[in-house]
């Protein structure tokens, strides 16, 4: 048996020796912050979803000639940053922006919250995606890659292809901008932070 | 504001693609590892190319008397037309074949270039 527990390099390797429906997993561990990041470079829902399918199935026809020399979830990130690049270049954004906010996924809370807390989080998440809508696009680029993808310096280099410096740059101003519009916004920290 | 309030503020706008997502991947996939199966990937449109080219070169000397450099008798070179057209044709059926099966060895650019690949 193989849960979303086993490591990925040990899934890849099974992927390869023909367990194909084990790419499952793989997608399932890495497609909400692929999504994240898809719909913060796109601001469509629609296209970062098509484009994310594109890019899982690209990763897969790539495993074979995937070396491990990084991780899976750094070189899964190039491959939607380079496909939103791509996008972007040649379609440019859709005109619509922002996340749309009666989707299903603004109804998806905490499975063990009370309804109180779940519509605070909820409320709370459309402000903060609000605010990182607001701010420039690399700066929430950079946000959701450190904080939400928990990558590091290095690795968010790797996937941008940024120099070390600019990415520290860039992430020491995203984070004062983020700050800044919270406090603006807040007065001061979310009370409701857990 | 600290380090792990950012984190927690950022963490929850954390989205999901819409149900269904894994399991429209899952086709995809499921599709391209059967045709992996089903036809081992070939290295052969490049070669087919290069045969290609060079019958129709091979043919040109053959059968034009401006390139009449080999000394081939008059009945092969009336043979060798519908046999050049015939093999063309092959060749430029089998690629093209093959290219709508996906399973051409062209360069896919889409993926990274860094040392992970």
């Amino acid at each position: 048996m193989t849960g979303l527990r086993d490591s990925d390099s040990e899934i890849i390797g099974r992927i390869r020796e023909g367990e194909t429906a084990l790419f499952s997993h793989l997608v399932e561990r890495y497609k909400d912050v692929s999504y994240s990041l898809a719909c913060s470079l796109l601001r469509n829902d629609h296209d970062a979803e098509d484009l994310l399918q594109d890019s899982f199935v690209k990763a897969f026809r790539g495993l074979s000639r995937f070396r491990q020399d990084s991780s899976f979830g750094v070189w899964l990130y190039r491959i939607v940053y380079n496909g939103c690049m791509n996008h972007i270049k040649s379609k440019g954004r859709s005109a619509a922006t922002g996340r749309q906010e009666d989707d299903h996924s603004l109804l998806n809370g905490p499975a063990d919250g009370t309804p109180l807390s779940e519509m605070l989080v909820s409320e709370r998440r459309v402000i903060i995606d609000g605010i990182l809508g607001s701010m420039k696009e690399q700066e929430a680029l950079m946000l959701r890659l450190y904080y939400l993808a928990e990558m590091n310096v290095s690795e968010i280099r790797e996937i941008t292809g940024f120099s070390v410096a600019k990415v520290k740059i860039a992430l020491h101003r995203a984070r004062e901008s983020f700050r800044a519009k919270v406090m603006k916004r807040y007065g001061s920290v979310p009370h409701y932070i857990e | 504001m600290n380090e792990s309030e950012i984190k927690k503020l950022i963490g929850e706008t954390a989205d999901s693609p819409s149900p269904g997502f894994t399991d429209r991947v899952m086709e995809s996939v499921e599709e391209i590892a059967s045709k992996r199966n089903r036809v081992p990937e070939r290295r052969w449109p490049p070669i087919l190319i290069a045969a290609s080219v060079l019958l129709t070169v091979l043919g040109l000397f053959v059968r034009l008397p401006e390139f009449e450099i080999l000394p081939v008798p008059a009945e092969v070179r009336y043979l060798f037309i519908p046999v050049i057209a015939v093999a063309s044709l092959f060749f430029v059926a089998w690629n093209l074949f093959d290219a709508s099966r996906g399973v051409s060895s062209s360069v896919n650019s889409d993926f990274p270039a860094c040392g992970s690949l």
